[in-house]
């Protein structure tokens, strides 16, 4: 789920890369790299900017820019997708190739991994054959040095004719000495040639069939420490194993929704009090500086209401949800749930790399939907961009929640009470997952024949999360900015709602109107006119959604101060809300078209209408059905 | 030492040995030459996942996850007597 500005939201839909030089001598250097080096790591440490960075390749799907000075000199660092050759088969690899081909970069600075050197000088072999400013960055030396490899950096910069510069970028070592090479690099002119570059051209270009890579590097790296595999394999045994590797991926999920839960409870309440508070000062305030009614009740009631109830709402679990999910993504754990449910994947003849664009479909759609450039082939991108919308995102997770809390798990008291409501959370997120399934499937056997092409995957090495960084990264980053975007979608939403419940046709309000028309129905789907308008009206953004419901129920034509949990479920009971309303309002949520933003990120990933389309109507008939069977089941067993 | 030939999808996990060919076809194996699995690489057959496809390869310093469809048709030269995954990739 690579929420950042960049990646996420209505940023996912990048229209392309201008360099943007703030003097005419800047210097603009690329980042290249194979996948999963530490790449995105080294572009913040070299820039201080925040861009998202995973244990996992693939992590990074566009480019992305940032500005830095060193010394008088300024620069513009281009972080590219990480390919792991020049010769293009991927939507992400296409961008790097297009980039480094375009020869608008001045230097090329390509990050390698020192733990597997080897591997990467593929790369450099090839983009040395393309351009002579090149920087080549051997990162993660400190990995390396725990692994007890060593490499000779010095015979090997002989050897490529270009500086090579050692680096732990994390710790922040070596970047000024990338800088120095980046300099000297472009002091270089285009045309000359060094002996030692010629050599190279002579002795490594060769067929890439054979290993130019290994004589390269023949007799440069030792490995001292036979045993450093050791560890990880320990770790794989449990994280993969045949009998562990999925019940340990359940509980993980169980873990998280449940900390998510109990954690988010407090907090939220606190907010609800303080925002309630804050709003009576706001109207005095108002009141005061002489704002007529009508704007006024607007702003408070329209606005202020649905924004700070979002807030109060949303913050805590994404507070909480998002550093745990970054900790598994930051710690190499997430590419092995690929590899554990390839299988059932291929069996739906899908690909394995999918768990990983439904994993940042948790995050937000859109981040899912761009994300699925990782999976090769076009077919299997595209039903993994169908499907993504069956993972409840963000916007719905916390209705999830806040509707599990109220109707199944108010009973019990303390730990049983939220443990339940963890176990009741997991079964409708395996419900999404097994629509996933099953659609995935659906589409391969009627329009989206064929068969499952591949899946190659690198399964990194386990990483310690950095905690202090994560939390800063993810409260920081991805939940403000995931924040930021409900806000501003609910905001100029709570005016439009708010001049529809205040309008009235012949003594009823627009709002009732519409929803009694809705209402034969929702019947249908044991929901009500009233949830159907929501869901409705809460394309925008899914957070909405509960809002306009409760302002709706609301005659006064306002969202009232709900402080807690009791007083809503109150409120919902009394416009005949029963257990069966809550699951089918669960359900739909879960399975419905996806928002505004998913959709316009779809039709600019797949380039068609026709596929967009597709998109939204296939969740919207699907959760229209299942909810119209789960109602049908559930009346005619109450009368059993 | 006795070397032989087989599949790759056929190694136990456990066992090591060089890729002797690459018979796949297209877009993938262009990816699968990109991620080391070129002649003469050493190779070495980690662990199969729960459900026994893919499998996990190591390559060049890191593991490769690559299915046995695949796997089916890169020959490899097989060396006796696994390790368990615990050492270095071969380099003699």
């Amino acid at each position: 789920m690579g929420l950042s500005n960049v990646s996420a939201g209505m940023g996912a839909i990048d229209t392309g890369l201008e360099i943007k030089k703030k003097r005419e001598n800047d210097l603009v250097v690329a980042l290249a790299g194979n996948p999963n080096v530490g790449k995105s790591t080294v572009f913040n440490v070299m820039t201080g900017l925040r861009q998202h960075t995973g244990n996992w390749a693939g992590k990074t799907v566009t480019n992305a820019q940032g500005y830095a000075f060193w010394g008088e000199q300024g620069y513009v660092l281009v972080d590219i997708p990480g390919c792991y050759s020049l010769h293009t088969r991927s939507a992400e690899e296409e961008v790097a190739k297009e980039f480094i081909c375009s020869g608008v970069a001045d230097v090329v600075v390509v990050v390698c991994d020192a733990v597997c050197l080897e591997r990467n000088m593929g790369l450099v072999l090839q983009i040395l054959e393309l351009t002579e400013r090149v920087v080549v960055c051997v990162n993660l030396m400190d990995e390396a040095e725990k692994k007890h490899i060593r490499i000779d950096l010095q015979g090997l910069q002989e050897r490529l004719g270009v500086p090579v510069i050692g680096t732990a970028a994390r710790e922040g070592v070596g970047i000024e000495a990338v800088y120095r090479a980046i300099d000297e690099a472009a002091g270089k002119a285009g045309n000359k040639e060094n002996g030692a570059g010629e050599n190279r051209k002579k002795g490594y270009r060769k067929k890439q069939e054979e290993d130019a890579a290994a004589e390269l590097c023949r007799g440069l790296i030792r490995y001292e420490d036979a045993g450093y595999l050791g560890p990880d394999r320990k770790k794989d045994k449990i994280f993969t194993g045949k009998k562990t590797a999925i019940p340990i991926l359940f509980l993980l999920l169980l873990g998280t929704f449940w900390l998510t839960i109990v954690g988010a409870n407090y907090p939220s309440e606190l907010l609800r009090a303080f925002f309630s508070f804050l709003e009576g000062k706001l109207m005095e305030g108002l009141l005061y500086v002489g704002m007529p009614e009508t704007f006024r009740e607007m702003l408070i009631y329209g606005v202020y209401r649905v924004v700070t109830w979002i807030v109060a709402v949303m913050l805590p679990p994404m507070a909480i949800f998002f550093p745990l999910f970054t900790i598994m993504e930051d710690s190499g754990y997430l590419p092995r749930v690929a590899f554990n449910l390839d299988k059932c994947f291929r069996r739906c003849h899908a690909c394995g790399k999918q768990s990983l664009t439904m994993a940042m479909g948790f995050g937000c759609n859109a981040a899912g939907v761009v994300g699925c450039r990782i999976i090769d082939s076009p077919r299997e991108r595209l039903i993994a961009i169908i499907t993504n919308s069956f993972v409840p995102c963000n916007g719905r997770f916390p209705t999830l929640i806040a509707i599990i809390m109220m109707f199944f798990a108010g009973g019990v008291a303390g730990i049983g009470s939220s443990f339940a409501a963890a176990l009741i959370l997991a079964g409708f997120i395996m419900l999404g997952i097994g629509m996933t399934f099953l659609v995935s499937w659906l589409l391969s056997v009627t329009v989206l024949k064929g068969m499952p092409s591949s899946f190659v995957l690198e399964l990194p090495p386990y990483r310690r999360p950095q905690i202090g960084r994560v939390i800063v990264r993810s409260v920081c980053d991805r939940t403000m900015f995931v924040l930021g975007r409900a806000v501003a979608a609910a905001a100029p939403a709570g005016i439009v709602i708010w001049i529809l419940a205040n309008i009235r046709i012949y003594d009823r309000t627009m709002l009732s109107c519409l929803a009694d028309a809705l209402n034969p129905f929702a019947d249908l789907m044991g929901l009500d006119g009233v949830i159907l308008l929501a869901f409705i009206l809460g394309m925008p953004a899914n957070e909405i959604v509960v809002p306009i419901m409760l302002m709706a129920y609301l005659s006064q034509g306002t969202l009232v101060e709900i402080s807690d949990r009791h007083v809503l479920k109150q409120l919902l009971a009394d416009n005949g809300w029963t257990w069966i309303t809550a699951v089918s309002t669960m359900l739909f949520s879960l399975i419905h078209w996806p928002c505004a933003t998913t959709c316009m990120t779809i039709r600019k990933e797949t380039g068609s209408l026709k596929w967009t389309l597709a998109s939204l109507l296939i969740p919207s008939v699907l959760g229209c059905i299942l909810c119209m069977v789960f109602n049908f089941v559930a009346r005619h067993l109450m009368f059993l | 030492m006795g070397e032989r030939i087989c599949r790759l999808a056929s190694m136990h996990p456990g066992q090591r040995g060089r890729i002797a060919g690459l018979h796949v076809a297209g877009d993938i194996g262009q990816r699968l030459r990109d991620m080391g699995f070129v002649r003469g690489a050493g190779i070495e057959c980690v662990y199969a996942s729960p459900f026994g496809d893919p499998v996990a390869y190591f390559v060049k310093g890191t593991l490769i996850a690559v299915r046995n469809g695949d796997a089916e048709n890169i020959e490899v030269e097989v060396e006796d007597g696994g390790t368990g995954g615990m050492k270095k990739d071969g380099l003699k």
